[in-house]
């Protein structure tokens, strides 16, 4: 579908990006770079492509689409938003300043007219076990909102344009409503949203309340940086590497014995406690 | 002439908001995923049983036992749901090939098929294959937030070393939900 294409030329612009960085900044992305993500949340303005400093990093992004977070060294960056295929005058231009070790989200916003980029800073971690959860208001001709969660109040007040600070929220599946600010009137609601521990979701609500393409909302589900694991999984344990020397078959041995042992010494209690 | 249209729109603003009260709620999309327990993948003749793993003690992703169960960091995305859902098995076991021994093989557009608790089936289809230095992957691509419903497969490739008592790199396969 068209969606998918999206995500893929993304997927493409994401990966030419990384190619140049990684040679750059091969061992230490996390503590030099920041990372950027393009929000597309202009409701009627057409498919764009996005530039940061003259290189195209999203081509033909429609509303609504998100996308995965670039890397960027710290400093100041040029951002472009283009009309898809047509890269003679940008519909905006923005310099970004992004500080080593943080997170943004820059969304396209507001109607193409009064189109305008809104930075956000994105938070990377929760609290061990916990999901945090913020909302942005980003529909141009909403009223004011309050947010619910099961019936109770989680952001009161939000206005265009305007994005919460995270709540802290246990783990569960909540039914989140949008309403009128200060009334019970929903105006979007998100039965069954699972909120995990470990997630921070940021729930954007976008499109008109009054007119086509009508209010939805695009949620990004960030894990929390201490969830993700700091290494990549040991995949193997080379029982099909070459073994051309006793030196080898012997080496094997002792890799083989030590492995058993800290095996039996790591995994006894995990069986314990099943 | 020009101050007409402005002042419909503050109009129509106006009673936006005075009709606010019969406004008609919208209901929004959440994609949730499925809680996976088995993964297929047809062109390698891979039928393989999943568990359901977290991180070790030194914060690596873990990896199952055996030679021939996969794992799913449960700790990352659902199969299925917006984000990366991670899937590693072993390229060998200490005597011989194991589950993933053959991934290298899998071709762009290849299917990979993942079960879940109900019978659920997932289609994924292959999209890229990349090798990484075991310890230079892009963690956040492989299993941060993606806009994308994708599900990256990971073993060892390269060379085993002796020293490290690993292999030198990692193969990463990331597909994507076939709609």
């Amino acid at each position: 579908m068209k969606l998918k294409r999206l995500m893929m030329s993304m997927l493409a612009g994401v990966m030419v990006f990384s190619v140049f960085s990684v040679t750059a900044f091969a061992h230490d992305h996390e503590s030099d770079d920041a990372w950027v993500r393009i929000v597309h949340a202009s409701p009627d303005a057409p498919a764009v492509d996005v530039t940061v400093n003259g290189d195209v990093v999203v081509e033909g992004a429609e509303f609504k689409a998100a996308t995965d977070y670039l890397e960027l060294p710290a400093g100041e960056h040029d951002v472009a938003i283009f009309p898809a295929g047509e890269h003679d005058e940008p519909v905006i231009e923005a310099t970004l300043e992004v500080g080593a070790g943080n997170a943004y989200t820059v969304a396209a916003i507001n109607t193409l007219e009064n189109l305008d980029l809104h930075v956000i800073e994105d938070e990377t971690s929760t609290t061990d076990g916990m999901a945090w959860v913020r909302v942005g208001h980003l529909s141009p001709d909403a009223p004011e909102v309050d947010v619910t969660a099961g019936g109770d109040v989680l952001f009161a007040g939000a206005e265009f344009p305007s994005v919460t600070g995270y709540e802290e929220v246990e783990p569960m599946t909540a039914d989140l409503d949008v309403r009128v600010a200060g009334t019970e009137d929903v105006v979007l609601e998100l039965p069954g949203t699972e909120l995990e521990g470990d997630m921070l979701y940021t729930v954007l609500a976008v499109g008109f309340a009054d007119g086509e393409p009508g209010l939805d909302t695009i949620i990004l589900a960030d894990p929390s940086h201490d969830a993700m694991p700091s290494e990549m999984p040991a995949t193997g344990m080379g029982g099909t590497a070459d073994q051309n020397s006793n030196y080898m078959a012997a080496g094997m041995l002792i890799v083989l014995l030590a492995s058993g042992a800290l095996f039996f010494f790591f995994r006894r209690p995990a069986f314990e406690n099943q | 002439m020009e101050e007409e249209p402005s002042d419909q729109t503050a109009e129509t603003l106006e009673q936006n908001e005075e009709t606010a009260t019969p406004i008609e709620t919208v209901q929004g999309t959440v994609t949730s995923g499925i809680t996976p327990t088995s993964v297929e993948i047809p062109s390698l003749n891979i039928n393989a049983p999943i568990e359901s793993l977290g991180l070790t003690e030194t914060g690596a992703m873990d990896v199952p036992e055996d030679g021939e169960t996969v794992g799913w960091y449960n700790r990352g995305a659902k199969p299925g749901a917006r984000g990366n859902a991670v899937l590693a098995g072993h390229v060998d076991d200490y005597t011989g090939p194991a589950v993933f021994f053959d991934l290298k093989e899998l071709n762009i557009g290849d299917e990979v098929v993942v079960y879940g608790e109900r019978d659920e089936a997932l289609m994924f289809e292959v999209v890229k294959m990349e090798r990484y230095p075991y310890d230079d992957a892009p963690i956040r691509d492989i299993f941060g937030y993606t806009n994308s419903q994708r599900l990256n497969l990971i073993t060892c490739t390269g060379e085993f070393d002796r020293v490290e008592r690993t292999h030198r790199e990692r193969l990463v396969v990331y597909t994507e939900l076939k709609e």
